[in-house]
Formats: C-alpha cells, structure tokens, sequence
C-alpha cells in the first residue's frame, strides 16, 4: 500500500497535507504513535477513495473528515478510558481577561476583527491551528472531542471521567483561550 | 426589595459562559434573551461577540464542521 501511495498521482498533494493532519491527531490522540497510525490509514482511505473526492470540497476538508472517522475509530478500538487531571491548570491567564466585577478588563481586551480578504481569511486559519496547538494538552483533547469529532457532553465527560460541570469549565476555559490568541493573530493577518 | 440572582443583570464575565453554553447548543431561551441584552449594552461584550462568532467560524472551517453543534 506504501508503494501505491508513492506512486499515486496526488501523492504530493497528500503529503503537503500530512503535517496538518498529524498535529490535529497529535493533539486529539495524545500519543504520537497512534496519531501516525491514524493518519497513514486516513491517506491510505484517500488514496483508495481519491476518485469519489473529485475536488468537490477543498482537500485538507476532505482529509480532516476522514481522520475524523479514523480517530474515532481509535477511540473505539481503545476501549478504554482516560482519566486526565485537569485540576493543576493556573486560571491567571483568564483572570487577567476579567476586573473583579465581572467586566472585561480593558488593559488586556484586545480589539482586534476578524480580516474579511482571501489572503488574510487563509493566515486566519492558520493563527486558529496555531493558537489551537498552544491550548493544554488535556484541554486540547477535551476541546477536540467536543469541536471536532461532535461527541456530546456527557460522552466527552464520560470518556475522561469527569463531571458535565467540570467539562463546561474546560470549555469555556479553553474558548477564552482560544479567543484571546486568535484575536492577537488577527492584528498581524 | 433586593432582586433576585435571576433579575440581576449579567456582567461580562457571564456572557462568555452564555457563549459557550449556546456553542455548546445548551442555551435556553432565557438565556439567550440575558445574553443579547447585556450585549445590546455593553460594547465590549458586542465585539467579543463578534469575536467568537469569527472565531467559531474558522474552527468549523479548520475543523471541516458541517453539522450543527
């Protein structure tokens, strides 16, 4: 299979793929070993698929829904659950978002809007990717779980053994987190 | 008469939650109708809004999110 996928015609294109495809698994699976298994199934699934994609959808789309079924997949074949400890992560970042009655602080609010050209909608994707892999580990996995493989929030909270209440605190932690890097990146799209 | 918690208004740092409870499709009418409030006055809130609206935008995009959360 190794050698079809060399000798595949869109070999190239995959390939310049793959780096992305490997840190959303990264981040998702949290083992590199598993993340590369994932993603040679998910370009081994393309190659085989490659007449059904046609250039209907943009290609790194395209891969990134079947990785999601992969990973899932992985989840699945695991059948076994992670317990993370979520309980040491500082909240000074978030603090310092808020004044003590509930206001946003504006010293630290950044103003910063989404850029609307082609070129700058292209980087702005590029800061979220980045901004996404800058989130904590068990936060990012919590987040992706939730984001990108669409499981409701009682089988994340399931799947890492911890409250609903103590997920929706991840989330929300993790989207001021997200926001606040984003909107730093968007000043230099 | 004191109000109670329920007809005190939101401050910033509870719309955030609203956010991310309507990301999350757990946000119920009430809540919806406390969030646009506070952000019809609060034109940090309106940005921020803004915002993660954008920014929910792109992760769907990243992400190749077509179904609704």
């Amino acid at each position: 299979m190794a050698r079809q996928m060399l000798e595949h015609p869109a070999s190239a294109l995959l390939a310049e793929e793959r780096p992305f495809l490997l840190r959303l698994a990264l981040l998702q699976l949290g083992r590199r070993d598993d993340a590369e298994d994932v993603v040679q199934e998910t370009l081994i699934a393309a190659v085989k698929n490659w007449a059904h994609f046609a250039g209907k959808a943009p290609l790194r789309a395209w891969l990134t829904g079947i990785l999601r079924h992969k990973i899932v997949d992985s989840f699945r074949a695991r059948r076994e659950h992670v317990a993370l400890d979520i309980e040491n992560e500082s909240d000074d970042e978030i603090e310092g978002m808020f004044l003590e009655n509930g206001s946003w602080n504006p010293e630290t609010f950044v103003s910063n809007h989404c850029p609307q050209t082609m070129e700058a909608q292209r980087q702005l994707l590029q800061v979220v990717e980045l901004c996404l892999n800058h989130l904590r580990g068990n936060s990012a996995r919590l987040f992706l779980m939730r984001e990108y493989l669409g499981m409701e929030l009682n089988e994340v909270a399931s799947e890492a053994e911890i409250s609903e209440g103590n997920l929706r605190v991840i989330l929300h932690r993790a989207r001021l987190r997200l926001r606040s890097c984003v909107v730093r990146g968007w000043g230099e799209c | 008469m004191e109000k109670s918690p329920e007809d005190r208004p939101i401050t910033c740092r509870d719309t955030t939650w609203l956010v991310s409870a309507a990301r999350d499709g757990e946000l119920d009418e009430a809540g919806h109708a406390a969030l646009q409030k506070h952000i019809a006055d609060c034109p940090f809130c309106r940005e921020a809004s803004q915002q993660f609206t954008d920014l929910f935008r792109s992760l769907d995009l990243l992400l190749a999110n077509d179904r609704p959360k």
